[in-house]
């Protein structure tokens, strides 16, 4: 029977579902990698670009808003009347006069929203200020009465403090009269706290952190100018060094340009936009932690790692399930292989259980017909033979009791019919004999063959003439069997040999022995009456004879019971010959296991 | 012939045959004192005494028992138990008388007891030559033990 790992199919492989799924791995972390990268620059360059866009800008509208002052300067510049009123008021201080410029000075201070509106002349010294202001210009503005009036051109001041402790931006438009050649200036001061400094906070997006500062660099300092939104510190309180240079408005004041990563006032790593304001000695900062510009970043960081993560295990899930299934596959295959193997072997065990019965229903059947069979042959032996008995004794006892009331014919015939009941005895006999070599159980022992045969001849001696007879006795192997069967081999081939040698004056039977492939063959040859080749497989049948009652008897049983006897050996036996020349048979026995 | 003075007990079915073996013994002077009985049954009547013999004289026992293996009623081996199995009859000698020299009862008759067998040949000659042997052997070569003996 097969074995069961015939069966079996062999276990799956992991490697290709590994190779698949670690590749799988490696693409998406690659590619997650990549991805993430990628999308980290995007979003900084998304808080970027806000920064920068927004510095410009704060820078457009200051610009604008500074030459908003200039052309408010340029109009009073430009306004001969009011120049003639202000240097008539200086010259003649009347009353009218100065009614009619500080009119019209409270109606620009108004319209554009000024804190204060001053009239001074070339050294500083204010004439008219609308909020009551005395004595000089501070020195911030004064300083640039000159260039101001000698380039007669408008200038704006940077911011400074006035003299009642308020930030201010002054605009000063020169005048220099035509006729005298004197000359004064209007100062527009403005409160950048109430425009500046709004403009300047906003923003556009909601931030937590994001500002914008207005710095200069003074001397070795750079100055905040504009209020501070982490900090309560007054504008143009907080100086801080320029050589710091991991500090945003450091770098600008240096003259650094575009985005730039450092530590805000407060020590705060910052992300800002630098850029200068064009035509101011100011400088732009918008800034924004870098906390919270990279807060979105690392919000879509977490949902990119965490999709790649999910990425990753579902990858490796997708993977469990495959080596799962092809595991299933597997199993499911061992089990169907198991199930079906099962199932053979049931019906092996089965059907060898109902061949077993059937054999043992046979052998019970043919034990019972042998039985049968035997008591059957028994009693037909014994029936037969009485009547056969009763004819040949009552034949024979009238001719011994009433022998001359016979004729010579009659005594002739009473002969035939003895003669006739022996034979059919001698006929039973041998078919008995027949059956019983098929049947009795063998002995098996080594047999010395030459003497065996000499033991044969010697019973058959009374048989023949031995003066007609020469016998050729070569040496013969020894074989292994049953010595009684094999003795009546010997016994049924020597009798014919003789038998059929009788009709020779002088007859010659060789008895031998050789050693063949398939065993040891022991012969014996005569030169008597032979037969013909063509009835060869005729010869060893029951009954068949080749040669007529009248010129040989026998029964035609002797070789049939030569040949079972052999079979039975697991030998074989065969005879040439050819009419008038003498027969051999011979019968081969397996040779002996040394 | 006096019942008591039989000296063989011829148990055979065939009529020819207890015929002939009559004759062959009568040829040799050996069957003075034969009796003949068809079956198994009337032999055990004989040597038991009842029946058609039970004013035989049970300690006058013949000295053989030619037995047929093949009777009706009782057969020759349930015969023979009987005569073996039974003190006062045992140790007459049976003779088993068989067709064939290959009759696998003749074992089992010696396992029972039977002290010999002959082959009822066809051939007349053979049987007569036989029959005349077992006779004198049995008649007036050995000699039946005494009672005290078999004892």
């Amino acid at each position: 029977m097969r074995t069961n790992a015939d069966l079996r199919p062999a276990p799956p492989s992991a490697v290709p579902i590994l190779i698949v799924g670690l590749l799988a791995l490696f693409l998406i972390i690659v590619g997650g990698a990549y991805f993430y990268s990628s999308q980290e620059g995007l979003a900084l360059s998304v808080v970027e670009d806000q920064l920068l866009s927004v510095a410009s800008l704060k820078i457009q509208q200051i610009v604008e808003w500074n030459h908003d002052r200039i052309a408010d300067c340029r109009s009073f510049m430009d306004d001969g009347e009011l120049g003639a009123t202000i240097f008539a008021w200086m010259t003649q201080r009347a009353a009218a006069e100065f009614e009619s410029l500080n009119a019209r000075l409270t109606i620009e201070e108004r319209r554009e929203n000024y804190r204060d509106m001053l009239l001074v002349d070339e050294d500083g010294r204010i004439l008219l200020s609308l909020a009551g202001e005395k004595g000089r210009l501070e020195p911030e503005s004064r300083a640039l009465l000159s260039p101001a009036l000698d380039r007669n051109s408008p200038m704006l001041s940077d911011l400074h403090r006035a003299q009642d402790g308020k930030l201010a931006i002054d605009a000063i438009a020169p005048l220099v009269d035509a006729v005298s050649g004197r000359r004064a200036a209007i100062v527009l001061r403005s409160d950048p706290a109430a425009f500046l400094y709004p403009l300047i906070q906003s923003w556009p997006a909601p931030s937590t952190s994001a500002e914008t500062l207005l710095v200069r660099a003074d001397g070795d300092s750079v100055l905040y100018l504009n209020e501070l939104r982490q900090s309560s510190s007054p504008p143009l309180t907080i100086r801080l060094p320029r050589s710091r240079l991991d500090l945003p408005a450091s770098m600008a004041v240096n003259g650094e340009v575009g985005i730039r990563s450092g530590l805000d006032y407060r020590g705060v790593r910052v992300l800002a936009a630098l850029a200068p304001v064009p035509g101011t000695t100011w400088f732009i900062v918008s800034k924004m932690d870098l906390a919270e510009a990279t807060a979105p970043w690392r919000s879509l960081a977490r949902i990119i790692l965490a999709l790649l993560g999910a990425l990753g295990t579902a990858a490796l899930a997708v993977m469990g399930v495959l080596w799962q299934r092809s595991r299933l596959h597997h199993y499911r295959a061992l089990y169907t292989a198991e199930q079906a193997t099962t199932r053979a072997e049931a019906e092996l065990r089965s059907l060898n259980a109902e061949l077993e019965r059937r054999v043992g229903e046979r052998t019970r059947e043919l034990e019972t017909t042998n039985a049968d069979l035997e008591a059957f042959v028994h009693n037909v032996s014994h029936d037969l033979r009485t009547p056969l008995r009763a004819i040949d004794g009552y034949a024979g006892l009238l001719f011994e009791e009433e022998p001359f009331r016979l004729s010579e014919a009659g005594r002739t015939h009473l002969e035939q019919i003895r003669s006739g009941a022996r034979r059919m005895g001698k006929l039973i006999d041998d078919l008995l004999e027949f059956a019983r070599v098929g049947r009795i159980e063998m002995e098996r022992g080594s047999i010395d063959m030459d003497r065996l045969v000499r033991s044969v001849l010697e019973e058959l001696s009374p048989e023949y003439d031995k003066r007609r007879v020469d016998f050729v006795l070569n040496p013969l192997m020894p074989a292994a069997g049953d010595a009684g069967l094999l003795r009546q081999v010997w016994m049924n081939l020597i009798d014919n040999a003789i038998k059929f040698s009788s009709r020779r004056d002088r007859a010659e039977i060789e008895i031998g022995c050789e050693r063949t492939a398939s065993g040891i063959k022991y012969f014996v040859k005569d030169n008597g009456a032979g037969f013909d080749m063509r009835y060869r497989s005729k010869l060893f049948r029951v009954f068949q004879r080749l040669h007529g009652p009248r010129e040989f008897g026998g029964t035609g049983v002797g070789l049939a019971i030569a040949q079972r006897v052999v079979e039975r050996h697991g030998g074989s036996v065969d005879a040439v010959g050819s009419v008038g020349e003498g027969a051999t048979v011979s019968f081969t026995l397996p040779a002996l296991e040394v | 012939m006096d019942i008591d003075e039989v000296e063989v007990l011829l148990v055979e079915d065939n009529p020819q045959d207890a015929d002939l073996a009559k004759r062959a013994l009568r040829k040799k002077n050996l069957a003075n004192h034969l009796q003949w009985v068809e079956d198994g049954e009337a032999a055990l009547d004989f040597l038991f005494c009842r029946g058609s013999y039970s004013d035989r004289t049970p300690s006058r026992q013949p000295k053989v028992v030619l037995l047929d293996l093949k009777l009706p009623k009782l057969d020759g081996l349930e015969v023979l138990e009987a005569i073996k199995g039974d003190d006062r009859t045992k140790s007459i000698p049976i003779v088993i008388v068989t067709s064939s020299r290959q009759d696998p009862d003749i074992a089992k008759a010696y396992a029972l007891g039977a002290n010999s067998y002959v082959v009822k040949p066809i051939d007349f000659d053979q049987f007569a030559d036989s029959m005349a042997n077992l006779g004198y052997y049995w008649l007036l070569i050995n000699q039946p033990p005494t009672r005290e003996g078999a004892m």
